[in-house]
Parts: structure tokens; sequence; C-alpha cells
């Protein structure tokens, strides 16, 4: 089985703690337990989703904003806006990642009223 | 009949001089919010912090050092008051947004009850009486957000916004913003106490253009845009304008700007940098008018 990328990157930042309490001399069994759930988690297939705020419908217009569930949880995702894992909708897509919803036009059948943030994509592994 | 009881809190009033100008209450119209970093002392700050430790924040509104020193601060007062007017109100309440550091990322939201539109009634502020650095979960806010509709409860899944903008301050700064615009407590990761306190100022006289004018300020030429969050085209503009024309209380400063009153206009709006629509003399004729003059 391919272990999602976030996964992978839940998991390298619960060794990366690991290592840091270590070098400190601070590891417990539990620090090691929480490498050993994430590992569990990632094998029972929950559906990832990615939410894509784009500046328009276009597959290539630039990422307004994003969050990411994955395995059942919310990955916290670079502070720094120009880390974040995908600048366009068909960066994600190219990534594995499949759209479920396309941005709701129903929301802007009144355009006196500008609602919410850009146009929302919803992506799933 | 029975008397009907509204048990309404006594409203405190101020007033002093406007500090903002044109160009700078045109700034919080576009973006927002204003900034004053590190304003209050640091012997306030600590004051405030060592009370808030001993009593909590709530009855910090009735000491004169903490009025005269941070709700009446000059800089700060001075812009409420040329935002809201004379005779402002004090606020009737303090809440402290207090948290144990490191916490994750809070949801986005703009603050209940808020109305979408220019009219400008109250302020919503933020005041860091410590040191609040990026590790300890500044407030983060959205510029320009404040005039993006969206129901609180429909906003919970965003995470990272691309223009959001992370506060972190000094001790003693103070930050005023539109009500509804969107903001959260960001993801700290250091270990400590954060505490954040937030009130509002209210109006009580109609808005008009009090503040500091200038004399070569030129509506039609003025930076209305604002080119944060992308919009609708335009959109940025005409509610920038919208805004300061209400705040200046004379809506017919943009209907003689736009030729009209609503949106969409149905042309680009004037420019700063040349000013080509509309032209003067045009007027949108509504179709309500038309429509009564026709015999069906």
């Amino acid at each position: 089985m391919a272990v999602p990328t976030a996964h992978l990157t839940h998991i390298r930042n619960q060794l990366e703690k690991c290592r840091n309490k270590l070098a400190q001399g601070s590891l417990t069994r539990d620090d090691l337990q929480t490498i050993i759930d994430a590992l569990d988690e990632a094998e029972r297939h929950v559906q990832d989703i990615l939410y894509i705020q784009a500046a328009s419908t276009a597959l290539e217009s630039p990422v307004l904003g994003m969050s990411l569930y994955a395995n059942g949880r919310r990955i916290p995702l670079p502070s720094n806006r120009t880390e974040l894992p995908y600048q366009s909708v068909i960066e994600a897509m190219r990534d594995g990642w499949h759209i479920i919803s396309f941005p709701n036009t129903a929301l802007v059948m009144d355009d006196s009223i500008t609602y919410g943030l850009g146009c929302e994509f919803i992506l799933e592994k | 009949m029975q008397p009907v009881k509204i048990g309404k809190k006594a409203l405190q009033t101020a007033n002093c001089e406007p500090t903002l100008n044109d160009t700078e209450v045109l700034d919080f119209c576009r973006q927002g919010y204003l900034v004053y970093e590190g304003v209050v002392p640091n012997e306030i700050n600590r004051r405030v912090y060592e009370f808030i430790e001993k009593h909590g924040q709530a009855p910090l509104r009735q000491e004169d050092w903490f009025i005269e020193n941070v709700l009446l601060n000059p800089q700060a007062a001075g812009a409420v008051r040329s935002l809201l007017g004379e005779e402002f109100g004090l606020p009737v309440g303090v809440a402290n947004h207090r948290l144990q550091c490191p916490a994750p990322a809070q949801c986005w939201h703009r603050d209940g009850g808020s109305r979408f539109g220019p009219e400008t009634n109250h302020l919503q502020v933020f005041y860091y009486p410590q040191d609040t650095p990026v590790e300890l979960g500044p407030t983060e806010i959205v510029p320009g957000s404040h005039f993006l509709f969206c129901l609180q409860s429909w906003m919970q899944h965003y995470g990272n916004i691309r223009s959001g903008l992370r506060m972190a301050s000094p001790a003693g700064t103070i930050f005023i913003t539109a009500y509804p615009i969107w903001h959260r407590r960001s993801e700290s990761t250091a270990q400590g106490l954060r505490n954040m306190l937030k009130y509002c100022y209210w109006r009580t006289v109609p808005p008009q253009r009090d503040w500091i004018a200038e004399p070569d300020f030129d509506f039609a030429m003025a930076q209305f845009s604002f080119g944060g969050v992308p919009r609708q085209q335009f959109r940025d503009w005409y509610d920038a304008a919208a805004m300061f024309c209400w705040l200046c209380g004379d809506m017919s400063i943009l209907r003689e700007l736009v030729g009209g009153e609503d949106w969409p206009m149905g042309y680009p709006p004037p420019r700063s940098s040349a000013q080509i629509y509309p032209p003067q003399g045009f007027y949108r004729f509504p179709i309500s008018p038309i429509k009564d003059q026709i015999k069906v």
C-alpha cells in the first residue's frame, strides 16, 4: 500500500520531534507510541480531504487558501505561505488528488454579495 | 400593560482630537484595520498583566489608570475619534483571550452579529499587554475581509489563507479593526501564557468628515482599490469608496463619483492614476423610474 504524502509528512514530523527529544534526553515511551499510532492510522485508509480556495474557477489559478484533513485529522500547513504544498488546483491533481466538488455557482447568483473566500474546490485521495 | 424592562449598561463617552487624515481613514476602509505598535507604556502593560492575574480583566474598565493609558491612549483614541466621531462610547466590557501556549490555530471567524456593508457604528479593538511574537499565537487577520460576507459556520474549514497577516507585536500594541473582519488566534509553538484584551468602542453621533481633512484630497483620484484577497473586478474599489462616503456622512459623493449608488457599476471605476470613467455629467438611470414612464 502506498502511504499518502500527508501521512509521511506527519510521521516524519513526529520522528524529528523524537530525535530532538532524544538529543535533549527527554524522549519518552509515549513519544515513540505516537509514531506507532501514526503508522497504524496510515494503514486504515481514511479518506483524505483537501480544500483549496482558488482565485478563479480555472484549475491553474493561484491558491488563496488551503486546508488539509489527512487520516481523519486536520493537518497544520506551513505558516510560510510560499511553502504551501500546492500553488494551484492542478498541481494538487498532478499529485494524485481528485476533485469531488467544484466551486458552487449557487453562491454567485447575486453579484451584489461577495460570498466567502474565492472559488472553492474540494479534493480527495 | 406591564412596563418593559431593558437593562442596558450606561455608556460612558469620551472625546479628543481626531488624529487621522483622509488618507488614513481611507486606508482603514480599504484594509479594515489600523495598528499602533507599542503605544502603551511598559509600566502600564506590566500593571495590566499583574491586575489580570489578581482580579481578572473585567474590572479593568473601571480603573482610571487603565482608561487613561489604554482606552484613551492618545494614538488609539485619536483614531477611534476620527472614525466614530465626537463623544464616542467607551467599552462596556473587556474580554481577555487568555491562552496557555502551545496551542493549535483557532478556526477563522468573524464575530457574531457582524453586518455586511459600509456602516461603521462600532470598532473592534485588540490590545496586547505583553510581547506577542509569532510563537505565542498572535491574532491573525485577513486584510480587506471585512467586505467578504460569509456565515461564520461556513468558514470553519478554512485553513491557511495566503493573505492572512499575523499581528505579531510588542507589548503595548493596539490594533483597531472593522468589526466584521475575519480573524483567528494563530498557532502557537512556545510555552507560556498569552493575554490579549478585546473590546469595542461605540458611535453616538451621525458620521461626518470631521477628521483631519486634506485640502488636496480628490475623491475621484483617491486610491480606493486594495488588491488584497482577489474579488470580482473593482468590487474592492466600490466597497472601500462606499465605506469612506458613509463615514463622510454623505452617500451623494458616491453617486457623484460613479454615477449611481449601487453595485455593479456597469463600467470600471475612476482610477487614481488617470481618471477615465465615468465622465462628468454621466448618470446611470436605474430601471424603476424609466419603467414608471412606460405605459403598458
